[in-house]
């Protein structure tokens, strides 16, 4: 019999407790519930919660129980970022305007997917407005705050999604990722996060940033919550233009067994300067977790020489200009009819993007096909790569500034510079949290596979786990102290 | 490309009426950083040279 311990087990677990009749689905949401409110004034991570129906969705999923079903996610608790539809809920993508729209009449295929399973939603979650930032800051429903240091920024744009589960009050969250908004925050808040494929998973229903680089992910306190979520998300869906037509991909069976000769390599360049002091140090720590007992050898693979992603910069110079473009396309009416009502932190950067000359963006968008290419190929020779998710732990919670490159940079546009170049290429990378020796705040490093090859990098993320280098614990908290 | 010719407010003050969006005073700045900004990432992007060869990423298939 596994240990009772709902409030730190994961959502495999979790589930497992509901299935053995440990615990029912309705104590395991009304424990999120009160957890929720207890933390609610030090994260801030929730925008809505929807006390009343989580538990009369619980009290199904314990129906659905005693009928003999085996519910893979049974009685999970579960929040998403606020850009998802949830049926009678206002999807706000962080905004004032959308305060002013009508409640979702059915929820997005990915949150109905999750309920499907057995997930209990609890509510919606705090973001940068329109998903467009790194900072979890939000004019109208105050910044989310990071649960290891309330002083400290969440990131963003999935700054709820990634407070809530550092926080403990639920073991799962969706979020989206455009530029880099599930692994900024992942890596700030201390837990793990995928960002899949582009193309994999379908996100109708998920208010959009820039449709060339949008993508929805879980995030979450393990590895193996990260696969299981992953393979309930995928399947088909035709009235998605933008999902690939792939075969699903099954990632939870066989997670802690590492494939034959995995090459893993650390990306040099761009992604290793000499400032980057800390992240630089946690992807050295994983990488020494790779090639010592345990590790990759043991599976007859081998860590690299440093792999150089050609033309880095210039790839997330082309990332910004699309997304941009197309994000300040999309709210040209709003942008016309309602420019105040915009979070100050978004208004200026979407004005500007209604702006650009076209042929910039044309060229962005020629450039990614090359870059790409490139990039693509380079998993000819390696099969994971590390990278750091960003340049350094958790910023103050109200820093406009950062330190790059000798000088104090905006903020808001550059928190996301080791995240925006592999978003043009579309590949597939899963954040795992690293804790430095002497370090309060902890770091996220990007495992970076090829195309379609989340297995491999959901894989190494779990093996990470086994060994000790990678973990998400869960913050301890005063109570509403903030 | 050259960034530092790049005239953001000139580019601002016509783009605005032409579009139909306010520019109120105290928006002005942030919106010319963010131009001048993005005309950093096109001359970035410019430094690659691309040919009539280099198609755009973006995908379109007819009857989907």
């Amino acid at each position: 019999m596994m240990p009772l311990d709902p409030v730190n087990s994961s959502a495999t677990d979790m589930a497992a407790m509901v299935r053995s009749g440990q615990i029912s689905a309705r104590d395991l949401v009304r424990r999120a519930l009160d957890r929720l409110w207890l933390h609610r004034g030090v994260v801030n991570a929730f925008t809505d919660a929807v006390p009343e129906q989580a538990v009369i969705d619980a009290d199904r999923v314990d129906a659905r129980i005693a009928a003999g079903e085996a519910l893979p996610l049974a009685g999970v608790p579960f929040a998403v970022k606020n850009l998802f539809d949830v049926a009678g809920v206002r999807t706000l993508a962080g905004s004032k305007i959308g305060r002013d729209g009508p409640p979702a009449d059915a929820d997005a295929p990915a949150v109905a997917r999750l309920r499907a399973a057995g997930a209990v939603l609890v509510g919606t979650l705090n973001m940068d407005e329109y998903a467009y930032g790194f900072t979890g800051r939000n004019a109208h429903d105050g910044p989310s705050r990071n649960p290891h240091a309330p002083d400290r920024m969440t990131g963003g744009s999935s700054g709820g999604p990634a407070a809530a589960v550092a926080a403990g009050i639920v073991p799962l969250t969706l979020g989206s990722d455009t530029n880099g908004s599930i692994r900024v925050p992942a890596s700030f808040c201390g837990i793990f996060g995928l960002k899949p494929t582009y193309g994999r998973l379908s996100r109708r229903g998920v208010f959009p940033l820039a449709p060339s680089l949008d993508c929805i992910g879980p995030l979450a306190r393990s590895a193996a919550d990260l696969a299981l979520v992953f393979d309930l998300l995928q399947g088909p869906d035709p009235a998605d233009r933008h999902l690939a037509r792939r075969p699903q991909l099954a990632t939870a069976e066989g997670l802690e067994r590492l494939p034959q000769g995995l090459r893993v390599a650390r990306a040099g360049g761009y992604f290793r300067e000499a400032e980057f002091t800390l992240a630089n140090r946690a992807v050295d720590a994983v990488a020494a977790a790779l090639d010592g007992p345990g590790g990759v050898r043991e599976t007859g693979g081998r860590i690299l020489g440093d792999v150089e992603i050609a033309d880095a910069a210039t790839a997330r110079a082309a990332a910004y200009l699309i997304t941009n473009a197309e994000g300040a396309a999309i709210h040209a009416d709003r942008l016309r009819r309602r420019a105040e009502d915009f979070d100050p932190e978004t208004r200026d950067r979407f004005l500007a993007g209604l702006m650009l000359p076209a042929a910039w963006v044309g060229d962005a968008h020629r450039l990614r096909a090359r870059f790409a290419a490139a990039f693509w190929r380079l998993f000819d020779d390696v099969d994971v790569i590390l990278a750091p998710a960003t340049p350094f732990p958790a910023p103050p919670v109200d820093a406009q500034t950062i330190r790059l490159g000798g000088r104090d940079v905006p903020a808001r546009p550059n928190i996301g510079i080791l995240t925006q170049p592999i978003s043009l290429a579309g590949v597939p990378v899963v954040t795992v949290p690293v804790w430095l020796e002497g370090e309060g705040l902890p770091i996220g490093v990007q495992l970076i596979a090829a195309p379609w090859r989340e297995d491999i990098v959901l894989k190494l993320a779990r093996r990470l786990e086994l060994l000790g280098a990678v973990a998400a614990p869960i913050a301890m908290m005063a109570p509403n102290a903030a | 490309m050259k960034a530092d010719l790049f005239d953001a407010a000139g580019l601002a003050a016509v783009m605005a009426p032409t579009l139909g969006v306010e520019l109120r005073p105290d928006w002005t700045p942030g919106v010319i950083a963010y131009l001048e900004l993005a005309a950093r990432m096109a001359e970035a992007v410019a430094r690659l040279p691309l040919d009539e060869r280099d198609e755009p990423a973006a995908i379109f298939e007819v009857g989907r």
